[in-house]
């Protein structure tokens, strides 16, 4: 008789660490694969194609030795897909397309530029919210699921004020709208009955982005690698996990070697290194990211929520969607 | 199928309610697994309730969920238990495609590979003939009036008294044909070429008008692309293109926008229709009282012009939309004499070699 346990986690509680196993090759073949998929389905492939994705980069991931799953399948993001067509796609593609069948006039087509800009301005929060709503209520570690519990009016609000007072006062507000969107979604997160919080509220990094501004000319841009590194240290350092805080401890030097690196395989390959890229990615992040303090895992219980992917289905319409986010 | 002996591996429960890690024994039974927990408690879970999720590749744990009132979940590191679970009647590549699946996916890749063929062969110039009817005249002219509008301004010809000839010899077709005169605007490229557009234009340029000698020879193009007018096949052509280049996005699952190949095919009529045009201009030719020899002749010439033999001869014959100018030409002389209609001069008096100075500045 095998002893029972030998292949358990054998981790502690007081540190969480994070590792990324994949591969840049595996991946590249399974997105070779999907596109003979996509292509040979007219398209129609295209959900489960990122849900494969989805499924082996989730599955690379390890925090404190056991790996993450992704559960969302294909057929929920075509239905998700469907339903974002209906009530976003079509009604922008109505508005914009207006001025092209009758000759409304310039008046008449400022007026529509004016509405589709407000409709996709309403739809991108209210999506955002939903998309990660559902791909929380996908994701699971130990066999509890993340949920997602905020909703999309407060969000909408800190989007229409965030964009007001941000050209109000000519980009200088934008890192302070930036954090408090960050910190909505991720202050409405848990991980099954343990609460994730932010406690930032983005006016630190005010003086930075100043700077980093001011600076953009004298350094030919190289000052973003630093302000980068600042902001992701900043809102790592702000998440609480059921009151075990984040460290995420990183340089300028660092990310600049990072972002160069990509954009130098990425050219060199002509394309074809992306899922290097996308390896490389995730192993700075894991290499860096770690949860310091006592988390009582025992402590922690299943608390599911419900989500569907329409949110997911409008953002794919609305914005470059991100296999990770 | 031999049973074999029944075999144990060391692995963990993820309860689904908790996040606490239950290491666990796992013996693999005849169509089912026994997993038994460090007090002793086993259960049973069949084959039939268990789905293979992570594991797929060689260094990979295997994780396996078990659906019962709560998803829990087993992980077992020795993909030694994968053999002894197909042994025992299990499928060890649970939750993956089966060879089946794939066969089934294969054919209908080749099914809708072969629907896309059809649609984009038959398909879509069906859709494409009765949908033009039905588009709004003021988009067509929005249409029309933006591909004249995107010529740099200095290309379009202007000289006032040759555009009135021109006009006459148009309006003259139109009113046999009684239908309204397109409008002509003539293009500074030396290229002998003649396109008509949605919204009752046509687009002629300097290289075709310097291939004519006669105003019969110009009035027999401007008689061809009137046809295509009439029977709204510009129109056809646009809907072909945003057709054709939806279905090349989709294909391509958005990487090709379709535009190049798409532009390609709109701007070819097929042969059918270009044949229409030729039996319609001939017929409006001889309505207006003007010679179609002069058409005839144009294809002649425009067959011996060094820039465009070569698209009459050898491979391009097939991969041409066009009918060779050289059959077109003996169609078009063919129609002329059955039966033959007396033609009037035009344009008598006016010297027509004056009409290729139309493109030099003034």
């Amino acid at each position: 008789m095998l002893p029972v346990a030998s292949t358990a986690p054998t981790h502690t509680d007081s540190a969480f660490r994070l590792s990324f196993i994949g591969r840049g090759g595996t991946l590249l073949g399974i997105y070779l694969l999907n596109m003979v998929g996509i292509v040979f389905t007219l398209g129609v492939y295209t959900f489960w194609a990122k849900v494969r994705v989805r499924r082996y980069l989730f599955g690379q991931l390890e925090v404190a030795e056991e790996r993450l799953e992704y559960h969302g399948l294909g057929g929920e993001l075509l239905r998700g897909a469907l339903k974002a067509a209906l009530v976003f796609g079509l009604p922008l593609a109505v508005v914009r397309t207006l001025p092209t069948l009758i000759d409304i006039g310039v008046g008449g087509a400022v007026v529509t530029w004016i509405l589709s800009t407000l409709f996709i301005a309403l739809f991108l929060p209210v999506a955002r919210v939903g998309a990660r709503r559902y791909r929380l209520s996908r994701t699971s570690w130990r066999g509890i699921r993340f949920s997602f519990r905020g909703h999309a009016g407060p969000y909408l609000r800190i989007f229409l004020r965030g964009w007001c007072l941000t050209m109000l006062t000519l980009g200088i507000y934008y890192p302070v709208y930036a954090v408090r969107s960050h910190g909505y979604l991720v202050a409405h997160s848990t991980f099954g009955t343990a609460p994730f919080d932010f406690d930032g509220d983005g006016t630190d990094l005010l003086l930075d982005w100043v700077y980093a501004l001011l600076l953009t000319l004298p350094t030919f841009g190289f000052v973003w690698f630093w302000f980068g590194a600042r902001r992701t240290h900043y809102l790592w350092a702000h998440t609480t996990l059921a009151g075990a805080r984040f460290e995420f401890p990183v340089t300028a030097g660092e990310l600049m070697r990072l972002r160069l690196g990509n954009a130098a395989l990425l050219l060199l390959s002509l394309g074809i290194a992306y899922p290097w890229t996308v390896v490389r990615n995730a192993r700075f992040t894991c290499a860096r990211l770690s949860l310091d303090g006592r988390l009582d895992v025992t402590a922690i219980r299943a608390a599911a929520t419900e989500a569907d992917a329409t949110g997911e289905g409008i953002l794919g319409l609305l914005e470059a969607d991100l296999d990770w986010a | 199928m031999s049973v074999e002996p029944e075999a144990e591996f060391a692995g963990y429960v993820l309860d689904g309610r908790t996040a606490v890690v239950r290491p666990v024994k796992v013996a693999v039974r005849h169509r089912g697994l026994d997993v038994v927990t460090e007090d002793g408690v086993a259960r049973a879970w069949p084959f039939t309730a268990i789905r293979q999720t992570q594991g797929f590749r060689a260094g990979d744990p295997l994780r396996f969920e078990h659906r019962g009132a709560v998803m829990e979940t087993l992980i077992v590191h020795d993909r030694a238990i994968l053999h002894r679970m197909t042994a025992n009647g299990g499928s060890a590549r649970a939750g993956r495609r089966t060879a089946g699946a794939v066969v089934v996916m294969g054919l209908g890749g080749i099914v809708a590979l072969a629907v896309a063929l059809a649609a984009v062969m038959w398909g879509i110039p069906a859709a494409s003939a009765i949908l033009a009817g039905w588009v709004p005249s003021a988009l067509e002219d929005r249409l029309g009036q933006s591909v004249i509008a995107s010529l740099p301004a200095q290309t379009v010809c202007r000289d006032p008294e040759r555009e009135r000839v021109i006009r006459g010899l148009v309006e003259r077709l139109a009113a046999a044909r009684g239908v309204a005169a397109p409008t002509v605007v003539v293009a500074d490229i030396p290229v002998i070429n003649a396109f008509a557009l949605p919204g009752r234009r046509i687009l002629v340029f300097r290289g075709l008008v310097d291939l004519t000698d006669s105003p019969e020879m110009l009035t027999g193009v401007l008689a061809h692309e009137l046809a295509h007018i009439v029977r709204r096949h510009p129109m056809q052509g646009v809907l072909r293109r945003e057709a054709l280049s939806f279905v090349v996005s989709t294909l391509s699952a958005g990487t090709f926008s379709g535009g190049a190949a798409a532009t390609l095919t709109a701007l070819n009529y097929s042969r059918e229709m270009e044949e229409e045009a030729d039996r319609d201009a001939v017929a409006m030719l001889k309505a207006a009282r003007i010679d179609p020899i002069g058409l005839a002749r144009f294809l002649e010439r425009m067959n011996t012009a060094p820039a465009n033999a070569p698209a009459s001869t050898g491979i391009f014959r097939y991969l041409s939309s066009h009918p060779p100018a050289r059959s077109r030409a003996s169609l078009v002389r063919e129609l002329a004499a059955q039966p033959a209609v007396p033609p009037d001069k035009l344009l008598v008096g006016y010297g027509w070699e004056e009409m290729r100075e139309l493109c030099l500045p003034r």
